[in-house]
């Protein structure tokens, strides 16, 4: 059987994974920061376009469809 | 056993079952040509989740016993078939296509599979799907723990979600037919991207229990074959009440396609926007021939058009809310953020943040939209309208952004049935009729609840006339 050797990092590339990553993951955090807020202002899109719906207080919600 | 002959994949439920009867083939032949094909192209589709390669054989022996009794239970008995990995099948892994749903296990099988299973239809591989069915909006194909579902007809296209799966492994021959699932367009959209028959029954008429929650009151369960005339067939033997789904509409299906409307005798309502002004130019000239297909036969055609409502955005907030609260778990923790697809993450988290008075004014819009559709059936008796506005999409290109610089028309005609007929639980069937650029189009009939027999009846006659689902992909 034939085993992989263990990864070997040097020292230098060690330092500058420390260094990088933790501008990686705020790079990562603000892209899914981005993405949230451009969620959210689809939905506030959304909810717009349902309050653009004349609706008589009487009308109630379907829930389902019932034969 | 030899492998089949390549065209012998792609026969009919009936024709299968006349060469088990007469034992011409044996069910545990029969599966395992089917078992060697989904092992050698199910790989190359990424169509296939799981293959139960045991249990399905031990299943086909038990039919060939019952067969050589002449016990017989129907057209499906002894016939494989694959079920979306959204529904349990006791014992065996059952992942929703989701990395946070790896190795689950549930202990017992989704009602349909064990309708199924009474009905001697031996399950031979759970098939691929979009992560959690799409509910939170995904932007590539990749979405899925079995990477992009490619089309049979394309290697580099899309099969279309969230049933790409089973509507791309019907299209290969895989399978002769399968189980899918649609909560808005999820059985709709492959089976137009792959050029099989696909129906969307009635909602509350196939019981989900078993099955992932998405969005309890749209999600539905559906056949997904070759005809037509087989989706009747597997409906008959899938639906029926069941205490265990309150959902339930409590009604059986028998099919009966003789004694539905006819189609001299049928008014299909249509809008010429749809195919003139919102389809892709490519894909016109088979919607055209499709609905002269349909006037030849001698089906009178009315114009017809939607109300102008937020169809889109009442399902996308219907079904958000509704998923939130389901995976409301993963959305706390955090585990939503394990996803492939980063927009679907986020966009269930979004979802968790809709007010609950935006959430029943959508429910309160869907009143006007059932009530919309009460009159609108009072003109005609089933809605005819392309089951997709454009062509399979490349598999890597952002998908909600498909076509780039579409001028196409959004709104108008029946260009909204998608969700508006989702938001009513309309049943649906989605039907090939022809080819743009190599690649299928398919329209879609649409009729009222409980009327499945209606648009199976249509279609079965728009495919005697036509051989278009007779096609098969060169693989």
């Amino acid at each position: 059987m034939k085993f992989t050797p263990p990864t070997v990092i040097s020292r230098r590339g060690l330092g500058s994974l420390l260094v990088a990553s933790p501008v990686a993951a705020q790079a990562v955090q603000e892209r899914s920061q981005k993405a949230i807020e451009d969620a959210r202002q689809a939905r506030s899109a959304q909810s717009a376009q349902l309050k653009s719906v004349q609706l008589a207080r009487e009308i109630e919600p379907s829930f389902r469809f019932e034969p | 056993m030899a492998a089949l002959a390549e065209e012998a994949y792609f026969q009919t439920l009936a024709e299968w079952n006349a060469q088990l009867r007469s034992r011409a083939i044996s069910a545990k032949d029969l599966t395992k040509a089917f078992l060697d094909r989904l092992e050698r192209i199910g790989p190359r589709l990424n169509a296939v989740a799981l293959v139960l390669g045991r249990d399905a054989l031990d299943q086909a022996g038990d039919v060939d016993r019952e067969l050589k009794r002449e016990r017989f239970k129907g057209v499906l008995q002894g016939i494989p078939y694959g079920a979306k990995d959204l529904l349990a099948v006791a014992n065996r892994r059952t992942e929703w296509g989701a990395p946070q749903f790896a190795g689950q296990v549930f202990k017992e099988s989704a009602t349909v599979i064990r309708k199924l299973q009474r009905a001697g239809v031996v399950l031979t591989a759970k098939l691929s799907m979009i992560e959690l069915a799409g509910g939170g909006g995904y932007r590539y194909a990749s979405a899925s723990v079995t990477g992009p579902c490619r089309n049979p007809w394309s290697m580099n296209r899309w099969a279309g979600g969230s049933s790409g799966g089973p509507a791309a492994a019907v299209a290969a021959g895989l399978i002769p037919f399968a189980i899918g699932s649609e909560t808005s367009g999820s059985i709709i959209t492959p089976c137009a991207f792959c050029g099989v028959t696909g129906l969307r029954p009635t909602y509350g008429l196939v019981s989900r229990a078993g099955a992932m929650a998405l969005s309890w009151t749209m999600d539905k369960i559906g056949p997904i074959a070759r005809t037509a005339e087989d989706c009747g067939r597997i409906l008959e033997a899938m639906a029926g009440g069941d205490l265990s789904d309150p959902g339930s509409a409590r009604k059986s299906f028998r099919f009966f396609p003789e004694y539905a409307t006819r189609l001299p005798a049928l008014r299909i309502g249509f809008s010429m926007a749809d195919i003139e002004e919102s389809a892709d130019p490519a894909l016109r000239p088979a919607l055209r021939e499709a609905l002269e297909t349909l006037r030849s036969l001698g089906a009178k055609l009315i114009d017809v058009a939607l109300p102008d409502r937020p169809y889109s955005a009442t399902a996308s907030t219907i079904i958000g809310a509704e998923a939130a609260s389901a995976f409301e778990d993963l959305i706390a923790d955090g585990r939503i953020h394990q996803l492939k697809d980063e927009r679907q993450a986020v966009g269930l988290a979004a979802a968790a943040e809709i007010p609950a008075v935006d959430y029943l004014r959508a429910c309160r819009i869907r009143t006007l939209i059932r009530n919309d559709f009460a009159k609108l059936f009072g003109q005609v008796d089933v809605l005819f309208s392309p089951a997709c506005y454009f062509a399979a999409p490349p598999i890597d290109e952002p998908i909600d952004r498909w076509p780039p610089q579409s001028g196409s028309r959004q709104t108008g005609g029946l260009r909204q049935i998608g969700p508006a007929g989702n938001l009513a639980g309309l049943p649906a069937m989605s039907v090939p009729c022809g080819f743009a650029d190599g690649l299928p189009v398919a329209f879609t009939l649409v009729s009222r609840p409980l009327t499945e027999n209606t648009i199976i009846a249509a279609a079965m006659e728009y495919q005697k006339r036509t051989n278009w689902h007779r096609r098969r992909p060169v693989l």
